[in-house]
């Protein structure tokens, strides 16, 4: 049976399963906490710390990401303390050096009321959130990508940045993806990811006649997933 | 050969002992990294043919042994039974030392330690004052047994200690005994070993784990590589009795692949180890039955940290994960594991055949036994000391260190590696252990500690620390791989005279963010190094922003070269040294340096021996 606990979420007694993160207790009663490299479809990743809170237990306070940490009974959450707020506005300052022009970044930042970042520009657009690395994990079970390097080289990309072999170019990761660094196009029956540098052959539904996959995610579905090809070939209008 | 049970070790040692006449002569030559790189192998080896050209060889051992820690004055060569101490000794001075040591019964002066100080010859290394002031437990057998030979440790004692746990001793009490000890994680953290150790029985899981962390990578640091060269059955034995302990049969040690003839000598123990039936089925003749496997780090500092050191075991990519669930109850393949690292596990058997009362008779309320230290940087004796837990930072710098190179004045003491901070004159009577250097806003760290002289620049030193780590964060969360970047960025526009008002504030504020908000340990102590600087030091930042000066005379964009007419001798040394031909003058006539074409290498600095070179 579901254990029941009791938490104290910015002054509120609130009722939460054991195993609920901070950060779904909060979303699922009206408490913002901002987010960049959560995705509810994968597993909390807990790297752009934009979701710090402050969690007081025994008497001492610490800051901890709130995708990933289950409360026990009794935790004193505050979400927006001055150590919360000023941590997490120097970090989104980061973010909005590294990349001044991403949409997500700048949509939390005017949420959060900054306008400005005190830090030097650097202009990347990728902020290494890992949604696409994760998807394509997670989700899709490829793990056609990974990251490579490390510290301010870090980069999601194929194993030796060679053209995937092993990529279905399903496009999870450009689905997943908040800041328009991964693209996709679909043109001439080939679907093209320069990220991955893959071109991959479209096929054409049995139904409608619409390029609607790539073979190689055909294959993958009837192989690995076991769907019927009454399925698997036909595109999801058709279905 | 298999030893079977406790009690035949003990009549196996017996023999040893027995076989071995304390009086034979003996010449150890240090095999230690530092040494074998001065030519301690060949020196070995001329000594060997020396012998049999003095026609010796018959009654003296060549022993290379595991490093004696006075690094500096390698190659090191200790004669037993004289206990007669020579340094520096090169292949040239052999013949000498033999013909004055054995075959006319004296001493060969010339390559005996000079106390800087007093310029007194010193003959014995216990009288030498970088050694007089250590207590020598971790490093027990460092310079004293053949680190290859299984039966030079048992014969000092070695696996005594795992007999009587395992023969004397349940687990829970062997437990008992290294939490009585309050024996703290050396690695850094000072977590209670015996307090892990209990996580780790108490969680729930088919199988457990123990780790011994070799992934020291401070630079400048060298306990651990020395301990694990010079006697690595002391932590082979530690984990054995911490693996009998917690109850598993496998245990790992995760050494840096830079570290090669810590892995040599590593793989030679675990072999000798399972032929004396002390690791593999049944070990001692008991149940019990334990191996360890070595894995080589490629190369990666955040590996140290215990969660990416664990990925990495398991074939995945070096990076610390992000769970709020301690490894000691979910750590490699989500099964309990007990990391500790190489010095930790080294003083296991100490605790187990002296027992708490012994070892917590020695150190501070909070940190007992002792710690071992690589003492480096402007200071005269540099090395590998071990102290008491307590010694104050005055006594390891100026009693053992001998005080700061040159004579110039201290300045500060980095301690605890890259993300240590560095601690200013006022402290020095700081008793050194965990909670001191944390209160100092530094910490122990796996005991690195980097002596700086008044010429040291410290916000040259925060940006080399600050460098150092922008290569070395996995770049996984943003205020570490994002913080560190800009947070050299602006170093490095400080030094460059390009500093600006609301800097240090600045850096004030990235340096908490990273603290408080970083995923890991290497992230939430990176901005130590400026913080720590900053507290201690805040005039230094002050005179590069506002007076774009460096009091140091260090940072090559605020500073100029000039040469003093009245001092100068017009002997050309600076002239030829020069690498830009920036200074002119007739030979014994004064010099002048030309300003536009010099590039503050300092080399002119470094060579004038009257000092004329003047920096402003």
């Amino acid at each position: 049976m579901e254990q029941t606990i009791t938490v104290t979420l910015n002054g509120k007694e609130v009722t939460a399963t054991e195993g609920e993160s901070i950060l779904d207790i909060a979303r699922r009663t009206h408490v913002y906490i901002p987010t960049l490299c959560h995705n509810d479809a994968l597993e909390p990743y807990a790297a752009c710390r934009m979701c710090l809170v402050e969690i007081e237990q025994r008497g001492r306070t610490r800051l901890v990401t709130s995708c990933n940490y289950y409360p026990s009974d009794g935790l004193v959450i505050t979400t927006d303390t001055e150590r919360v707020v000023s941590t997490r506005n120097v970090i989104l300052e980061l973010l909005m050096a590294r990349a001044s022009g991403n949409r997500e970044v700048q949509k939390l930042a005017d949420r959060l009321g900054m306008s400005e970042t005190r830090f030097k520009k650097v202009g990347d657009d990728c902020i290494l959130c890992g949604m696409c690395v994760r998807a394509c994990s997670e989700v899709v079970g490829v793990d056609a990508i990974g990251f490579q390097n490390r510290g301010i080289s870090r980069m999601p990309t194929t194993p030796y940045m060679d053209p995937s072999e092993t990529c279905i170019g399903c496009g999870s990761c450009v689905y997943v993806c908040p800041t328009g660094y991964l693209t996709m196009e679909d043109k001439d029956g080939i679907r093209t990811i320069k990220n991955w540098k893959v071109e991959l052959k479209l096929v054409q539904c049995k139904e409608c006649g619409e390029y609607f996959a790539t073979e190689r995610l055909v294959q993958f579905l009837k192989e690995k997933k076991g769907l019927s090809e009454a399925i698997a070939d036909v595109c999801e209008y058709c279905r | 050969m298999r030893i079977e049970s406790a009690a035949k070790l003990e009549s196996y040692r017996t023999e040893l002992l027995k076989s071995q006449d304390p009086d034979r002569q003996k010449i150890l030559v240090c095999g230690g990294t530092g040494c074998l790189s001065n030519g301690s192998m060949e020196v070995a080896r001329v000594f060997e043919d020396e012998l049999k050209a003095q026609n010796l060889k018959a009654e003296v051992d060549v022993k290379m042994t595991g490093c004696h820690g006075f690094c500096e004055r390698g190659p090191l060569v200790v004669f037993l039974p004289q206990g007669v101490f020579y340094e520096r000794v090169g292949v040239k001075q052999v013949p000498d030392i033999v013909k004055s040591t054995l075959v006319e019964g004296g001493v060969f002066k010339k390559s005996l330690y000079k106390d800087p100080n007093t310029k007194e010859e010193i003959l014995k290394e216990e009288d030498i004052p970088f050694y007089k002031g250590q207590l020598r437990w971790v490093l027990r057998n460092n310079g004293r047994i053949d680190p290859t030979n299984i039966d030079d440790y048992i014969a000092v004692g070695g696996y005594g200690a795992l007999a009587k746990a395992l023969s004397d001793m349940t687990p829970a009490q062997v437990v008992d005994e290294v939490d009585n000890a309050n024996l703290r994680g050396r690695g850094g953290g000072g977590f209670p070993a015996g307090r892990k150790w209990r996580t780790v029985i108490d969680a729930e899981g088919d199988r457990k784990f123990v780790i011994c962390n070799g992934d020291e990578g401070d630079p400048g640091a060298f306990m651990d590589r020395s301990i694990m060269e010079g006697d690595p059955h002391s932590v082979i034995e530690g984990m054995i009795i911490g693996a009998y302990a917690i109850g598993t049969d496998t245990g790992y040690i995760y050494v840096r692949m830079e570290y090669p003839l810590a892995v040599k000598n590593l793989y030679k123990a675990l072999d000798d180890a399972r032929e004396r039936g002390f690791l593999g089925k049944n070990i001692l003749g008991t149940d019990f039955s334990f191996d360890i496997e070595i894995v080589r780090g490629g190369g990666a500092f955040v590996c140290g940290e215990s969660s990416a050191l664990m990925a990495s075991i398991m074939g995945k990519a070096g990076e610390p994960r992000a769970k709020y669930v301690r490894s000691a109850e979910k750590g490699l393949w989500d099964l309990p594991t007990n990391l500790n690292n190489v010095e930790t596990w080294a003083n296991v058997p100490l605790v187990v055949s002296r027992g708490a009362d012994w070892f917590t008779s020695v150190g501070t309320d909070g940190s007992k036994g002792t710690k071992v230290f690589s003492l480096v940087g402007s200071v005269k004796n540099v090395g590998l000391v071990e102290v008491p837990m307590g010694y104050t930072l005055r006594q390891i710098i100026y009693d053992i260190g001998g005080g700061i190179l040159n004579d110039r004045e201290f300045k500060a003491v980095q301690t605890g590696g890259p993300s240590g901070g560095c601690i200013p004159e006022k402290y020095l009577d700081t008793k050194v252990d965990f909670d001191e250097l944390t209160k100092l806003g530094s910490m122990m760290g796996s005991g690195g500690m980097i002596v700086m002289d008044n010429e040291t620049c410290m916000v040259d030193v925060a940006k080399y620390f600050t460098n150092f780590l922008v290569d070395e964060s996995c770049g996984k969360c943003v205020p570490c791989r994002e913080g560190l970047r800009q947070m050299l960025g602006i170093l490095e526009r400080i030094t460059a005279g390009k500093g600006k008002e609301g800097d240090i504030e600045l850096l004030e504020d990235l340096g908490d963010a990273m603290t408080w908000g970083s995923l890991c340990a290497l992230g939430g102590s990176a901005a130590n190094p400026v913080l720590s600087t900053i507290k201690y030091f805040r005039d230094e930042y002050e005179a590069h922003i506002k007076e774009k000066r460096c009091p140091a005379g260090v940072c090559p964009d605020l500073i100029e070269f000039s040469i003093d007419k009245d001092a100068c001798i017009g002997c050309t040394r600076c002239a030829k040294v020069c690498p830009v031909s920036a200074i002119a003058g007739e030979n014994k006539k004064p010099h002048t340096i030309d300003k536009s074409k010099c590039i503050r290498c300092r080399a002119c600095y470094e060579v004038c021996p009257t000092d004329a070179v003047r920096i402003t």
